[in-house]
């Protein structure tokens, strides 16, 4: 079997399996992550069979759509090899409260992107900053203490969760990073990207049954790999799901502001 | 811990738990985890579930200890009849053990249901989309050349099965 086809098939059953169990798509491959989300076959066998096929041009079944990432610095365990199981099992089991507020504010934290009347790029950064300031940081600075209060030494490490570009930020200063050249902006801790797709069009049934959970990936890295970072390694990736014409615009994928 | 749904969860997920899931209209994980803010609709309504893709196998065990500190439950996507007990990593099988050791006192899963229950989601309907989209004499025939005819490759495809309500969701 080859391994693109076995993604391929991988990832067309996820998003078919996700929406009717309430899951979260989840994964540690970029390019699975990106390609999660009512792709045509062709737009996703074209960009995932990267090599054996070329990325179709945009038939008439397919309308753009706009979509964001948000990536965030999450505290987790140091040294993950030499920490037992039992002893994180432990551990998460002791505070399911905890983590079910951590999931609450990573939820609100993603539907504040979801704002109006920002025009400039640069209160964007300053919102996104103390949004996460407020919902995020002191969940994180609780967990690193509880981790620490059980010997468990911590690192940093980045989650990324795509959603559709809300309609508030699309008005705004999303459009304008979309049409800039610089579709990721971000701080130190968290960072937004900016991307266009090309998809199914059946996505309009799909939003009438209820629209596919916001994917993450989970990146597991070492100190000097920013959010910004990772934001612009998504908006690269997702480059390979556009049209051919539109991939090779000149601003597509350049990275942003940092 | 491979389930006749073809999902295998890494911690306390149970078919019982999948079946409340399912209850209403809970098509929208978001509204799912807002909902937990709500106590008459229940905890596990509010439960965050995360689904592993696109391997079976998790390729790196310190990345499914990293995703137990955010995720309650954490899916897999395994075919029917797989030994994925013979076969997972360590640490899933000591998070399934202890998570069965938690509540194996407090439910019991809900018996398979009868496999008239069952809808397959299987490599034919791919197959038949790949075919569709590629026809043979096409674009795949780089990969036709390096492993083998098309055929072949989607015939040793694992079948997948879930719920006849999942078929029917991703048909609509």
């Amino acid at each position: 079997m080859h391994p693109k086809l076995a993604n391929l098939y991988m990832v067309v059953l996820a998003e078919a399996m996700a929406i009717p169990r309430g899951a979260q798509p989840v994964t540690s491959d970029a390019l699975s992550h990106v390609g999660i989300g009512d792709f045509t076959m062709e737009r996703l066998a074209g960009a995932l069979l990267d090599g054996i096929t070329e990325p179709p041009a945009a038939p008439g079944r397919e309308v753009e759509q706009q979509m964001a990432d948000l990536t965030i610095k999450m505290v987790v365990p140091a040294n993950l090899d030499d920490l037992p199981a039992e002893k994180l099992v432990a551990f998460r089991d002791r505070y399911p409260g905890e983590r079910a507020a951590f999931q609450q504010q990573m939820h609100a934290m993603v539907a504040s992107l979801d704002v109006e009347g920002i025009r400039d790029p640069e209160a964007l950064r300053d919102h996104l900053q103390v949004q996460y300031e407020t919902l995020v940081q002191p969940q994180l600075a609780d967990l690193e203490q509880r981790l620490h209060d059980a010997r468990i030494d911590t690192t940093m490490a980045l989650t990324n969760v795509k959603t559709q570009l809300p309609p508030g930020l699309a008005a705004g200063v999303g459009l304008l990073m979309l049409h800039s050249g610089q579709p990721v902006l971000g701080t130190g801790a968290v960072a937004l990207g900016v991307w266009r797709t090309w998809q199914d069009q059946r996505r309009a049934r799909r939003t009438a049954l209820g629209a596919l959970p916001a994917s993450a990936y989970l990146h597991h890295i070492g100190a000097d790999f920013r959010p910004t970072d990772l934001a612009s390694r998504i908006n690269q990736l997702s480059q390979r799901f556009l049209p051919r014409r539109a991939a090779e615009h000149p601003r597509a994928g350049q990275a942003g502001i940092t | 811990m491979a389930s006749s749904s073809g999902l295998a969860w890494v911690s306390a997920a149970t078919e019982a738990e999948l079946t409340e899931l399912q209850v209403g209209d809970l098509m929208s994980h978001n509204d799912n985890c807002l909902a937990s803010l709500d106590p008459t609709i229940g905890v596990i309504m509010g439960a965050h579930i995360g689904l592993y893709y696109p391997f079976i196998h998790f390729r790196d065990e310190s990345w499914l200890k990293l995703t137990s500190l955010y995720w309650d439950r954490m899916g897999r996507i395994v075919p029917e009849g797989y030994g994925l007990r013979a076969t997972i990593r360590s640490v899933n099988s000591r998070m399934v053990a202890t998570s069965a050791t938690s509540t194996q006192k407090e439910r019991k899963p809900d018996p398979d249901l009868p496999s008239e229950n069952y809808s397959p989601l299987t490599a034919t309907s791919f197959a038949n989309a790949m075919a569709c989209t590629f026809p043979l004499t096409g674009p795949m025939t780089r990969l036709r050349s390096r492993h083998g005819p098309l055929s072949s490759a989607i015939r040793s495809l694992p079948t997948f099965s879930a719920r006849r309500s999942l078929l029917n969701s991703s048909r609509t």
